[in-house]
């Protein structure tokens, strides 16, 4: 019998301790910081003499050189959006591309974002992911003309794009 | 030696010869009833031969039956009491099981889990990755990956409708 009572104690104790830590915010969410995502229509194309990126694109270059393999970034259009609503949000880099965020949970980089990409009204695909500010989003769009059609999104910080008003 | 009770039996049943029998034909003038005794025997004999023949059985199997319905019932007194089946799990196993799981579970969870986070702080690929990737559009395949050495996570959509460049970009 003094097992089976140390036992249940043991039970309560655990049952008690993790209610307290699913209730303690600091536990739950260790930084809830409203981000800011940008996002870039970019027109990937090869050229034999090919342009510097735009200083928008600098920091992705090398990374969509290297996935895609074109050799020339033009950016078409772009978007910041602060993520302050827990709800939804939209980044619409250019008219033809738009992006619905919605968060699962309270603003912040911890959390699974869902993410709808529509072409004009067409809805495209929708997809979860955790977007953050140590690796950028790729999206392969479609081909357009002789080039290649990606959206990037990226966690910034709120000081280093421009955040669109609503 | 046989007594005379046996020398008798043996008379009557006419097992007795020679000399032995001389001698005990000489014993009998002592007992002038032996001669009428054997004759009753003999007769007494001859009579249950006649009708005491043994009866026939017509339900062997039910005599049979009744015959170990009867050992039975006597049985219970001298059987063994009946053991019933003892399961491995008693309260005390049960008890010691759960508290050694529960000591288990604890040092699993503070070797394992900070072990785990540490790994995917120093290595993104986990919670990067991108989840439910789909397409409403069945001629749209989407797949995702990330890019270790790019550090970088790729949405590849397959299927999309070329656009033409007289389609001007806004």
């Amino acid at each position: 019998m003094p097992l089976l009572s140390l036992l249940a104690f043991a039970i309560l104790w655990c049952s008690c301790a993790s209610r307290a830590r699913a209730g303690d915010p600091a536990a739950a969410a260790p930084s809830i910081v409203p981000t800011t995502i940008w996002s870039g229509l970019v027109l990937a194309t090869n050229d034999p003499h090919p342009a510097d990126a735009p200083p928008q694109l600098r920091n992705y270059a090398q990374q969509l050189k290297n996935i895609f393999g074109y050799n020339q970034f033009e950016l078409i259009g772009e978007n910041a959006e602060k993520m302050d609503d827990p709800y939804e949000r939209w980044l619409i880099p250019s008219k033809d591309f738009c992006l619905s965020v919605k968060m699962h949970n309270e603003p912040g980089q911890n959390y699974p974002m869902k993410i709808v990409l529509f072409q004009t009204r067409k809805r495209l695909a929708e997809f979860e992911t955790h977007v953050s500010a140590e690796s950028p989003l790729f999206i392969r769009g479609p081909m357009y003309a002789r080039g290649q059609l990606v959206i990037v999104l990226h966690i910034v910080a709120p000081g280093d794009a421009p955040v669109h008003a609503h | 030696m046989k007594t005379f009770e046996e020398k008798f039996t043996a008379w009557v049943d006419g097992r007795l010869s020679g000399p032995e029998l001389a001698a005990f034909e000489r014993d009998l003038h002592a007992h002038p009833e032996a001669v009428a005794e054997k004759q009753g025997a003999l007769e007494l004999g001859k009579l249950l031969r006649i009708h005491l023949p043994a009866a026939p059985l017509r339900n062997a199997d039910f005599f049979n039956h009744q015959l170990l319905q009867q050992i039975r019932a006597a049985e219970p007194a001298t059987a063994p009491a009946l053991v019933h089946p003892v399961s491995f799990w008693s309260l005390r196993r049960m008890a010691f099981s759960g508290a050694f799981l529960l000591l288990l579970s604890t040092l699993l969870y503070f070797a394992a889990v900070p072990n785990t986070r540490r790994e995917v702080k120093h290595n993104q690929q986990y919670v990067e990755n991108i989840l439910n990737a789909r397409s409403d559009d069945p001629a749209i395949t989407a797949t995702s990956f990330h890019s270790k050495e790019n550090n970088v996570n790729v949405l590849w959509l397959d299927g999309l409708s070329y656009m033409p460049r007289d389609h001007k970009l806004k």
